[in-house]
């Protein structure tokens, strides 16, 4: 075989992810109470992702707290959060090549939840749930993209479609799983994100 | 499971590498082994990591990592030989299945979907490596020269992980000792109690989280320029490591482009070793990357090796 596509989409996840995370930090400045906030929701993910991820397989009550993230922090803190979940969880559960388009996946995740925040403002739990079930199973097959590429000969469509069907049970748990979560714990997920979102913000008043 | 794989310090050799040489030696073992076809090469890739990973005394991680790789190699192996019509050599026809055409297996898809399964495995036993030798603190504290919101932020998530994962422990305890049996009731009673803790824990953690900028508010935090402190030390173990695997990729590269470490499975498989340069090359090839291997043996049993690097 003459290009080695394993290689190459192996390779180009890997430096999309670090222009993105590198790019991520340079772009203004952040104050302490932004950082830590990211810092801390990305580890609660990430201990969400592997504490359940272990045990339920593929039920983790992690991948609408990044979509809600994104909803209420908007696109670049979701982005941020989606990303580093899968880097840390695997700092704990094994890195590997599919780090690199975990990250962007689940970065992706982050981001489309500040996508809704702009296109539908009032929102509600509903739409919400109705996207961590679609990402259930486009997380799936993002994912499958790289499985395909790197194992997989010839390339063609019928062997992605194979490929992704052998996943399909797999995707489907976690559609399932995102949209229990989801309408079981969105609200007040939200509630509380909000809440932090606002004191995040502080106003220093002149001549007070 | 986690302790196994998760890094420890263990004063071993491998570990005592500048992280950057470490991350050039796998990253040399991660190009070749998305670049070779040839399953002879694969294979000496594989043998060699698995000494590198006994070296790092990490056989019970890799013995689980190879465990939880096998099913997908089977997965791979079914896949690819029941989709490639490419092989020339049928051993099974099986029955017509709409839009889909006549199924059938030939030898060189099983071939293939064998040699995938290796390189499979190949990349398995490297990031067990890499998991047992690259310190994470180290790696995060190379880059964060590049990016220092990022690197900072993941740094922070890191260390947070652990204790996220106490105070759930902590909470759960708490509400048991208020009387709470997350084993008892029925499922929406079970979901009922989890939820609640859920929601402590994500409040609680944010409020950590807000404790920790304040606390980095009170050390300087974004006060003014940042400097930037190194103690790494580059050891001529280092320089050898790194010329070692930039000599074997250079090699390989070459060798690569004339045709050594090629190969065509379709529509007959070729000769697995073609000429004496083809095994030459590799052994070439191999030798350059098994320095760190060959310098950690050493550093072990002769103390004047041990002190000149």
């Amino acid at each position: 075989m003459a290009v080695s596509w394993g290689l190459w989409s192996t390779l180009l996840g890997f430096l999309a992810v670090c222009l993105l995370m590198v790019g991520w930090g340079r772009r203004g400045s952040m104050t302490s109470k932004q950082l830590s906030l990211l810092a801390v929701l990305a580890a609660f993910c990430a201990a969400g992702r592997a504490v359940t991820g272990v045990g339920l397989l593929f039920l983790q009550p992690t991948m609408f707290l990044v979509e809600i993230t994104g909803f209420v922090f908007g696109a670049r803190a979701g982005f941020f959060v989606g990303a580093a979940t899968p880097l840390v969880s695997n700092f704990f559960m094994g890195q590997g090549p599919w780090t690199p388009w975990q990250m962007l996946s689940w970065g992706l995740v982050g981001a489309s939840g500040g996508l809704l925040k702009v296109l539908f403002p009032r929102a509600g739990n509903g739409l919400l749930t109705v996207a961590c079930f679609c990402w259930g199973y486009l997380y799936g097959a993002l994912m499958d993209l790289w499985h395909w590429s790197v194992f997989v000969r010839p390339l063609t469509l019928k062997t992605y479609f194979l490929t992704w069907l052998a996943g399909f049970g797999f995707d489907s748990l976690r559609a399932l799983g995102n949209l229990l979560f989801c309408a079981a714990l969105g609200q007040q997920t939200k509630k509380i994100l909000e809440y932090f979102h606002r004191k995040m913000v502080v106003e220093y008043v002149e001549g007070l | 499971m986690w302790e196994k794989l998760f890094y420890r310090e263990k004063g071993l050799f491998l570990q005592s590498l500048h992280p950057a040489a470490m991350l050039a030696y796998l990253l040399v073992f991660l190009l070749l082994c998305l670049l070779y076809e040839n399953p002879l090469y694969l294979l000496a890739l594989f043998f060699l990591l698995a000494l590198l990973n006994l070296e790092a005394e990490g056989r019970e991680a890799w013995e689980g990592f190879l465990k939880g790789g096998l099913l997908l190699v089977v997965l791979i192996m079914v896949v690819n030989s029941l989709v490639i019509r490419a092989g020339s050599t049928v051993i099974w026809s099986g029955p017509a299945v709409p839009l889909w055409g006549k199924l059938q297996v030939s030898l060189e898809a099983l071939y293939y979907g064998a040699t995938s399964g290796l390189r499979f495995l190949v990349l398995l036993s490297l990031f067990c490596l890499y998991n047992l030798v690259v310190s994470p603190d180290k790696l995060l504290s190379l880059l964060a020269g590049f990016a220092y919101y990022s690197v900072l932020a993941v740094v922070l998530a890191t260390r947070f992980f652990p204790v996220v994962v106490r105070n759930l422990l902590r909470i759960k305890e708490v509400q048991e000792l208020r009387g709470v049996d997350f084993n008892q009731g029925t499922l929406w009673e079970r979901v009922q109690k989890y939820s609640s803790l859920y929601g402590v824990l994500l409040l609680s953690s944010l409020e950590d989280a807000m404790g920790i900028a304040e606390s980095m508010q009170a050390r300087a935090f974004g006060s003014g320029k940042r400097t930037l402190y190194r103690h790494h030390l580059w050891r001529p173990r280092d320089t050898i490591c790194l010329a070692g695997s930039l000599g074997a990729f250079s090699l390989a590269l070459w060798g690569w482009f004339h045709g050594y470490g090629r190969y065509e499975f379709y529509p007959e498989a070729d000769v697995l070793i073609k000429d004496a340069a083809t095994v030459g090359i590799l052994l070439l090839v191999c030798l350059g990357l098994s320095l760190p291997l060959l310098l950690s043996k050493g550093w072990k049993r002769w103390p004047f090796l041990r002190s000149k690097i």
